[in-house]
Parts: structure tokens; C-alpha cells; sequence
């Protein structure tokens, strides 16, 4: 990301992946990646990607480029050198690279330290998942299924819909789609455009507070600024493990593997300890779940209790997060 | 040629690396694509050729 232009190039920095259709005035036809909750690759596949080729194909022929108030004008020029806290986080580095999802911790940092950081900021990108809308992910324009309960079902979406546009911006994508969301308020009236059995049918989802979390965000690589972490890394125990341990198969059960954090060791953890409960936390989460847990859900210099198995003994420790963010 | 690949050279495919990428090598990838890998300079081949371009970010963790 060395030298990109920030203002153009606006997606989920916590991305592994991500692509663009552009003409060659810096507008784009549309956008193409994004992710679920539940893999990198939700929505990544050689059909849905040249579904899209073909539609931007025919876009270009007739320079029906993206336009509206979500386009970036790409005018001004902003990169990640010039985020306050990259140079520093580089720095350390032999290799100079900055990678995607460091423009988002150095965008997340430079926010706590102007004490303007709030969680649900590192909620960036939200999918249609959130309103209820399941997106087909080999034609990305189709509703594969609304669930229950939710602004989706409220507004009158059904499976099989075909989306043609939200907010007023075309979309033919996963992509597309999460474009509008981003730039779309916690509070909010999104109109959408669908297209149901060769009719064009508009309608309203109405957005409330919260919409944006999504349940499970461990796949966030900025997610540690956020909160405090654990300061240890492990793995679940298999099956065979936990017979023998006597866990239960839907109950916590990680095994210490590697320590990094002084107060981890300070409240007594220690490599090959099993836990089996983090504060009122004891269902099967991986690691990556288990750590993204106090970003989550605590602050720092709280305290809270962990419950160990070590050598055929059960014990709780209390572990304290560090009174600050170490960066 | 597979159908994606002949789409993506009909289109210009580019890796959006920056002036900096002469200090930084772009890490090149294998298979039937020709990549560009320097984003001014897909641009202008765009302009050139009137072809969309397809710009790919993609980061090793």
C-alpha cells in the first residue's frame, strides 16, 4: 500500500484480497471481493468474478462508469505515510511494506490517540448480511435468502430478488453493495431498487443503531486496537483430547501454546495450560474468538477471571489488562 | 486459456503498486495473466488501448 492514493482507493483494510473495475480516468464500473464473517473466500469465486468481467465489459463500451455521492472523485491525494502513527509502525520493520490492514490500525490508532476511537469503528464494510440480505455468491446481484426478523424481511425482500441499485449506486456485487453500507449512517433509510419477476420494485430498509456489528469479527486484523487481548495464543483440543481431559464437546477448551503479554504471565498462565473459561465465557470458540473476546467486550486495566486446567487441577486466575494500549 | 484469464487480459489487469514500487519489488504472480504492476502505468496503457482496467489489491499477512 506504499504510496497508494487513500482518497481513490477506499476499501476494508482488514481485506486480504480485494479488486477494482476501472476506466482509465480513475471511475469505476464496479467493485469486486469483500467478505463474510464466516471465511476470506465467501464470496470469492471464478464464476461470480467473470459474471462481472462480462458485466463491466458491456459497461464500458458504453462509459456507464459509477457516479453518485459514494464515488471517491480520487481529486485529492491522501496516503498512508501521511497517517500520523504509520511512520512509527514501520519503522521497526526491515522490510518496508505497508500492508492492507495497516492503514486501518494506523487509522485506528491515530483515533485513540485523539481520543476520538470508538469500537464499533473497526465495523467498516458491512455486508448486506447484516440487514438480513444473504447475496448468492456466484451471481452477486441476487437474493438467495432474507432472514427472519430482520430490516430485509421488513422491507419486503424476498429470495430471488434481483438487486439493481441501493442508495441511488448501481450494484452488481458483494462489493458494490458493502460500498454503499460503508458510507451509509448507523441511523439511517436506505432505498433500494430491485428488480422481481421483470418488474422494478423500490423499496426502504430502515436502519437502526448496531446494525453495523456483525457477531463474529475475530477475522479483523485491526481489531486489537481497539481492546485489550489476552497475550497468548493456543488451540482448540481435538476430540480424543478432550475425552480424556472430560470436556464437553460445545464447551471452551484451548491450549496454551505461546505467551507474549507480561500480564498474561503475571496472572500465572502458562504454556499447556488448558482453559476452559474466560470471565462468563466458557462456549467452544477458537482462538482467534477467544482472543478477540476483551477487545470486544472489555477495557483496559479491567480484570477478569480465567478458569485453567493444569496437570488434572482446575484453577482460576485473574488476569488485569495493562492500564493502556501498548502499540 | 481459461475463460477468467481471457477476460482479465481483455481488460488490463494491474497491481495497484505506486511510484515506490521501485524501492519496494512488486511481488510478481505466477500464471497466464500478464500483470501490470505499477498502477500509473496501467492507466496509461489503459488510455492507450481504451480497455477498463482490473486492479487487484492483494496483501500477504
Amino acid at each position: 500500500m506504499n504510496g497508494i492514493n487513500l482518497d481513490l482507493f477506499q476499501f476494508e483494510f482488514d481485506l486480504t484480497w480485494m479488486s477494482f473495475f476501472m476506466d482509465a480516468e480513475n471511475r469505476f464500473y464496479a467493485r469486486y471481493g469483500g467478505r463474510e464473517d464466516s471465511g476470506p473466500e465467501s464470496h470469492l469465486n471464478r464464476e461470480s468474478l467473470t459474471r462481472v468481467m462480462n458485466q463491466v465489459l458491456g459497461l464500458h463500451e458504453k462509459h456507464q462508469v459509477q457516479t453518485g455521492r459514494h464515488e471517491p472523485s480520487g481529486r485529492s491525494r491522501r496516503t498512508p505515510e501521511q497517517i500520523p502513527p504509520m511512520r512509527a509502525m514501520i519503522a521497526k520493520r526491515k522490510n518496508k511494506c505497508i500492508h492492507c490492514h495497516d492503514v486501518k490500525v494506523a487509522t485506528l490508532r491515530d483515533l485513540r490517540r485523539g481520543n476520538r476511537l470508538r469500537r464499533e469503528m473497526v465495523f467498516t464494510y458491512p455486508t448486506p448480511a447484516n440487514l438480513g440480505i444473504a447475496i448468492d455468491p456466484q451471481r452477486q446481484d441476487h437474493v438467495e435468502a432474507v432472514r427472519p426478523g430482520t430490516p430485509a424481511t421488513r422491507a419486503g425482500i424476498r429470495r430471488g430478488d434481483r438487486i439493481i441499485s441501493a442508495d441511488g449506486q448501481r450494484v452488481l456485487t458483494l462489493a458494490d453493495f458493502s460500498r454503499v453500507l460503508e458510507r451509509t449512517p448507523s441511523q439511517a433509510t436506505l432505498p433500494l431498487t430491485l428488480q422481481r419477476d421483470g418488474q422494478s420494485i423500490t423499496t426502504r430498509l430502515r436502519l437502526s443503531a448496531g446494525w453495523r456489528r456483525t457477531p463474529d469479527p475475530s477475522w479483523r486484523e485491526s481489531l486489537h486496537v481497539v481492546g485489550p487481548g489476552c497475550g497468548l495464543w493456543g488451540r482448540r483440543l481435538n476430540a480424543k483430547e478432550r475425552r480424556r481431559l472430560k470436556l464437553p464437546a460445545r464447551k471452551l477448551a484451548l491450549k496454551v501454546t505461546f505467551i507474549w503479554g507480561p500480564h498474561t504471565r503475571r496472572a500465572g498462565i502458562r504454556v499447556g495450560d488448558v482453559i476452559v473459561r474466560l470471565d462468563n465465557v466458557d462456549g467452544d470458540l477458537t482462538i482467534k474468538q477467544f482472543n478477540a473476546q476483551p477487545m470486544l467486550n472489555n477495557t483496559w486495566g479491567d480484570t477478569i477471571p480465567i478458569v485453567l486446567r493444569r496437570k488434572g487441577r482446575e484453577m482460576t486466575v485473574k488476569m488485569t489488562f495493562p492500564r493502556q494500549p501498548v502499540d | 486459456m481459461s475463460r477468467t484469464a481471457l477476460l482479465a487480459a481483455t481488460m488490463l489487469a494491474t497491481t495497484a503498486t505506486s511510484l515506490l514500487a521501485e524501492k519496494i519489488p512488486a511481488q510478481k504472480v505466477d500464471g497466464r495473466i500478464d500483470w501490470v504492476y505499477d498502477y500509473q502505468r496501467g492507466r496509461s496503457l489503459a488510455k492507450q488501448t481504451g480497455k477498463p482496467m482490473f486492479v487487484v489489491f492483494r496483501c500477504e499477512r
